[in-house]
């Protein structure tokens, strides 16, 4: 009972209550504030490793198209993070750190995917061309690919005309039509300006396994000849409806036509026998503003009577083999400028993966690798666990 | 007989004391908080600066959502490389017996780095030479 109403001692409880709770709370802050400050040293540590993986980008890639993307597969990355983020760790004194657990995911971020690939494009495009750069020692062997093939192409290697007639008629049917296209198409023509041939491209980017390359971007078929045929077959398609529409604005053009179709098919026939003609011309003028482009003179687009270069009488006396026929005045709109026509038209997502497809085999012929595209990666996704605590977040070019 | 009783000694003493301990264990705790604030504080400043320059050199997300918690990003875009300014302050405002006022500024700088740039600005500038 003495001990019960026994006061000594009762302040030293009390102070050790005290100081106890002190503590308690001290700790608790302590604990609060490196829990904070853990975080964002974490955020760092991780961003710091995401920009060292990704500083291993490949290097034909850069060199030849300016494109920025790693061929580091999900466990080469894995094991690039683990790496930076546990040296990271070890060298910091301030918190203790450990790493739990890591995941990391690429497909998302494949080159292959047109978008990022037209975004790469874009941000690349106001550089001056990297192709330049490239040491005159790198080897470029064509014979692999032939040897070897070039793997799956981002395209599936699916040749045709990438404009419709629908697209076609919707973009004349609008007033502006230049002003109708997008930004982007002005910048993918662009790059393909810099890093892709075409048939009168002066001087030749070397390192490319096609000599038609942009031509090959329109048609998609894997052969240099096919393309620039029908790039052709396309071109005289185009400009005969174009001739015809000035021969039928032309009076005396009509008059020299009707007189013609007179004699040759006299009474209720004339006036089928006037336009068949009319096709005829307009054809033939056709073939000769081909004849023209391919030896680098210019083609007017809607022509006026002195940019016409055939007389009726001249296109019956011509064999189709025979040389081209000059205007009197001669157009500043070449080879390139009609291809840049078809380009801008041509179908966004068959333009980007033919223009990957191209850039799959002239670097499958630099590096005498199996180099897919779709393997090459423009960032990456994260899902790291650090001290117990989840972060996630993407990593990119 | 007054002076020999020692009755309420520890009541006198308690008395004097009392408020002292408490004092010091308020300020203590108050400290804590200011400490643990300060620590919170530049902890979210350095994150967004980390967020918003991932986010302006489109290199990246760190999954913070970025908030204001009184924190002030300035943008200077003149500069060489473009850079964030970030700012923050705590501050502790007692008005009561003992008036206290105490402030802490924090201030960090971020450059908004797109490594790709970098690299194609070296490059453009080799094909110049």
């Amino acid at each position: 009972m003495d001990r019960l109403v026994e006061k000594c001692g009762m302040i030293s409880v009390f102070l050790i209550l005290v100081l106890g709770s002190i503590m308690a709370a001290v700790f608790i802050f302590i604990a609060a504030a490196s829990d904070k400050a853990e975080e964002s040293m974490a955020k760092g540590y991780i961003h710091l490793a995401g920009r060292s993986s990704l500083s291993e980008y490949h290097v034909s890639l850069k060199e030849r198209y300016s494109l920025f993307a790693t061929d580091l597969t999900v466990n080469q990355l894995d094991h690039r993070m683990t790496f930076y983020l546990r040296e990271n760790f070890l060298r910091q004194k301030t918190l203790r750190m450990e790493l739990d657990q890591i995941d990391i995911k690429n497909r998302e971020f494949s080159l292959g995917n047109a978008d990022l690939f037209e975004q790469q494009l874009i941000d690349g495009v106001c550089y001056p061309p990297s192709h330049g750069l490239i040491s005159e020692l790198q080897i470029f062997n064509a014979e692999w690919v032939d040897v070897y093939g070039w793997g799956i192409l981002p395209s599936n290697g699916s040749p045709g005309y990438s404009i419709n007639l629908t697209h076609i008629r919707d973009y004349f049917s609008q007033k502006n039509s230049l002003l109708s296209l997008k930004p982007n198409a002005f910048n993918r023509l662009e790059y393909i300006h810099k890093y892709f041939n075409h048939h009168k491209k002066e001087p030749v980017i070397s390192n490319s396994y096609f000599l038609n390359e942009a031509e090959y971007i329109l048609y998609g078929f894997p052969c240099d000849e096919k393309n620039l045929n029908r790039f052709q077959r396309d071109f005289i398609a185009v400009r005969t409806l174009l001739n015809l529409i000035h021969i039928k604005e032309d009076p005396e053009k009509m008059r020299t036509l009707y007189v013609a179709a007179s004699l040759l098919t006299p009474g209720p026939k004339v006036v089928a026998t006037q336009l068949a003609l009319a096709g005829l011309w307009a054809g033939f003028e056709a073939s000769n503003d081909w004849k023209l482009l391919v030896e680098n003179q210019g083609v007017e687009p809607l022509k006026a009577k002195e940019h016409w270069a055939l007389t009726f009488e001249g296109m019956a006396d011509k064999s189709p083999d025979e040389a081209y026929v000059r205007p009197k005045i001669e157009s500043d709109v070449h080879y390139q400028e009609y291809l840049d026509a078809f380009l801008l038209i041509q179908n966004r997502e068959n333009q980007l993966l033919r223009m990957l497809d191209l850039i799959q085999i002239n670097i499958c012929c630099m590096t005498e690798s199996h180099f897919l595209i779709q393997e090459c990666f423009t960032g990456f996704s994260y899902d790291i666990v650090i001290n117990g605590k989840s972060y996630h977040g993407t990593e990119t070019y | 007989m007054i002076a020999g009783n020692r009755k309420g000694t520890v009541m006198v003493e308690a008395a004097l004391v009392m408020p002292l301990a408490l004092l010091v264990v308020i300020t203590l705790l108050v400290m804590c908080v200011f400490l643990y604030q300060e620590v919170h504080q530049s902890s979210n400043l350095y994150q967004n600066l980390l967020e918003e320059s991932c986010y302006e050199s489109q290199t990246g997300t760190t999954g913070y959502n970025i908030s204001n918690d009184f924190i002030f990003l300035k943008k200077s875009r003149l500069r060489q490389f473009p850079q964030i300014h970030g700012e923050t302050s705590i501050s502790y405002d007692s008005r009561g017996w003992v008036s206290l006022h105490s402030q802490n500024k924090f201030e960090a700088n971020r450059y908004i780095i797109k490594e790709m740039d970098y690299i194609r600005w070296i490059d453009s500038l080799k094909s110049v030479e």
